[in-house]
């Protein structure tokens, strides 16, 4: 091992044990990283900005960046509320009817959003819905963030660690449906169970509070009906630009940019509104990211790894599938779940690449593995954090062992079931 | 030495009425000024006194000076913005343990405290109540305390603003602008009874200088 891979391996490691940590803000923390990988030549301009294997990945950039403007101007409309709302006043007030409700719009929505705008769009309405009913909002949250980190595993957009490996992998938004919906379908039937399970003692409730809920009214939810008709044209059209990519031809974060675009053109809102929503920060983490794990790459550690695994993995793709599965919801429960994927991208295409078809399964246990590890515990995905400030915001404190308590069954169960799947439908 | 004085006199007998009024006092003693502008008046004095000039030198910081009511972080959401509404005033001072004013709330921090903050995260929802709901929302918000806004780490607190008895109008405006300050303490006064600046008042000796100066150059010219 020359010095310069030592050093890059150090740098690589103080990077992921900081962002763990998060002693210091993570953009921050990848940033200077990339410059260190730099500095010590382990990357250079080329390497950073044009590579397609060692560079930062513009196609999950420019996706990113595209669904937060079309997301961000799509959520003004009042659209999420709406639906929230109606949901509750059909499910007559009935605290569990309400929760399978709440899960089922917000897996729905986090398939087509990220998962972090999702649960911003569902948390403040369900703390409404339970400030009229009078219940604790706490398992509502909970069972949404989770449903949230469900949900958006179907799809290409649904949450950004699928972004990096469609990317990476080549595989379109048809694929991640037809390979991930089905496993999400039976996922979310066994979730809900779960939620039963969990949360029974807490739908207790107070009839004659349930002429609250029925009292409010949703349609002053939507506070601009052209922007609303705006938004779903344009989404329709992006979705259908994903479905018909082998027809048109055209790259996911080039459908999403044209999207975004148009959008911007049609809604004439003030700049300060259209990207009020976009996270630049999250962009940046993600550039800082790919740059040192690019590195890597130039360097030649992650080939080293790659054929260490394929060495070991021999012809057990199975058992390949099964441990990335299984190592990936445990490392993803701990850390954030988009570090971990951007290394494990390049290690598993190397895996893929040797193995040929029957090793193409891997991309599926990765991402089953990556999404939903991030339940186990409190801080295991974005969206998690997220919620847990907006219920202290509003007197509801979630205890880091309270989230994870619940993270760890549904986690356990979730990645336990998905192993079946894997098995039935590419292995047997 | 004499002040003249002037203010806003709200009359809390009856039907609200602004009235104008200047009357001659010793130095700082606002208390004259205000029995004063009460014996003329069916009610009691509400507002705040502005002194607009003393003969012979420049107005300083004590001459704007007047009491403020102070809240601590057990004050209910509802008590204070019963005394921003009574007293149409532009925050309220917080005072610690022990009575010493350490920072300042604006009128619409405390009506921060009155709305949800899953409103306030979601301005959507804030149509969606019917007359009962709208009713259920602020009795919840009343019952929140000063302390929950201090807490809060969105809302942005920062200590009161003090400046000293003897600054110019000029100065006490630099620093309240400076400080994006409504109100300040003024260096030096009792503990036990501190005097503050408000904004009003400096804004109300600012045109009346200004005004005159205007007027001045208006003359010459």
């Amino acid at each position: 091992m020359t010095i310069q891979i030592a050093l890059a391996l150090l740098v690589f490691v103080a990077a992921y044990v900081l962002i763990a940590t998060e002693k210091v803000p993570r953009v921050t923390v990848a940033l200077v990283g990339a410059a260190l990988m730099v500095i010590i030549g382990a990357t250079d301009d080329h390497g950073v900005f044009f590579s397609e294997d060692s560079g930062i990945d513009w196609n999950v950039i420019f996706l990113l960046l595209g669904m937060m403007i079309i997301v961000g101007i799509l959520r003004q409309s009042g659209l999420f509320e709406y639906l929230a709302i109606a949901a509750a006043k059909r499910a007559r007030g009935r605290p569990f009817v309400i929760m399978v409700m709440l899960v089922l719009i917000t897996a729905a929505l986090s398939a087509l959003l990220d998962n972090v705008t999702t649960v911003l769009l569902v948390a403040p309405v369900t703390l409404l819905i339970c400030s009229r009913l009078g219940v604790s909002a706490i398992p509502y949250l909970i069972a949404e963030v989770m449903a949230s980190n469900i949900g958006g595993t179907a799809t290409l957009i649904g949450d950004p660690p699928n972004i990096i490996i469609g990317s990476r992998a080549g595989l379109t938004f048809n694929d991640f449906v037809i390979n991930l919906a089905p496993i999400v379908a039976i996922l979310l039937v066994v979730f809900i169970g779960l939620c039963w399970l969990m949360f029974r003692k807490q739908f207790a409730y107070d009839a004659e509070r349930v002429e609250r809920i029925m009292a409010l009214n949703e349609r002053e939810a939507i506070r601009d009906v052209p922007l609303l008709v705006k938004s779903l044209v344009v989404i329709t059209l992006v979705l259908a630009g994903f479905v018909l990519h082998s027809v048109i031809g055209l790259e996911p974060a080039l459908v999403a940019l044209l999207g975004a675009g148009l959008l911007v053109l049609i809604a004439r809102l003030e700049t300060r509104k259209v990207f009020a929503d976009v996270e630049w920060e999250t962009l940046l983490f993600f550039a800082g990211l790919f740059v040192m794990v690019g590195a890597l790459v130039n360097l030649g550690v992650i080939d080293a790894v790659g054929e260490a695994a394929v060495e070991a993995i021999g012809d057990n793709y199975f058992g390949a599938a099964a441990g990335l599965l299984f190592g990936s919801a445990i490392f993803s429960g701990i850390v954030d779940n988009i570090p971990f994927v951007a290394t494990m991208a390049p290690l598993v295409d190397g895996l893929v690449t040797a193995g040929g078809p029957p090793a193409e399964p891997l991309w599926w246990a990765l991402t089953l593995g990556a999404d939903l590890g991030g339940n186990a515990t409190a801080v295991g995905a974005s969206a998690n954090v997220v919620v847990i400030g907006i219920a202290a915001r509003n007197a509801m404190p979630i205890s880091f062992w309270t989230f994870t308590k619940y993270g760890l069954i549904v986690t356990a169960v979730t990645v336990t079931v998905c192993l079946p799947y894997l098995w039935l439908r590419y292995f047997l | 030495m004499e002040f003249f004085f002037e203010t806003d006199l709200l009359v809390t007998v009856g039907r609200p009425a602004s009235v104008r009024t200047r009357r001659r006092v010793a130095p700082g003693d606002v208390r004259a000024a205000r029995s004063s502008v009460d014996s003329g008046a069916p009610g009691s004095l509400v507002g705040t006194v502005v002194v607009l000039q003393r003969e012979g030198a420049p107005m300083r910081a004590q001459d704007l000076a007047t009491p403020v009511p102070m809240v601590d972080r057990h004050t209910s959401a509802a008590d204070a913005a019963r005394q921003i509404a009574d007293g149409q005033l532009p925050g309220l001072v917080v005072a610690d343990d022990r009575g010493i004013p350490v920072t300042v709330i604006s009128a619409v921090d405390v009506l921060r405290l009155l709305v949800p903050d899953y409103i306030l995260e979601d301005m959507a929802l804030a149509g969606v109540f019917d007359e009962r709901g709208a009713e259920d929302v602020w009795s919840e918000g009343s019952r929140r305390v000063i302390g929950d806004l201090l807490d809060d780490q969105e809302t942005r607190m920062s200590d009161i603003l003090r400046v000293d008895a003897d600054a110019t109008l000029v100065e006490v405006a630099a620093e309240m602008v400076d400080a994006r300050a409504q109100i300040a303490v003024l260096h030096g006064s009792a503990e036990s009874e501190p005097r503050f600046v408000v904004l009003p008042a400096v804004m109300e000796a600012v045109l009346r200088f200004g005004g005159a100066s205007e007027q001045r150059g208006d003359s010459r010219r």
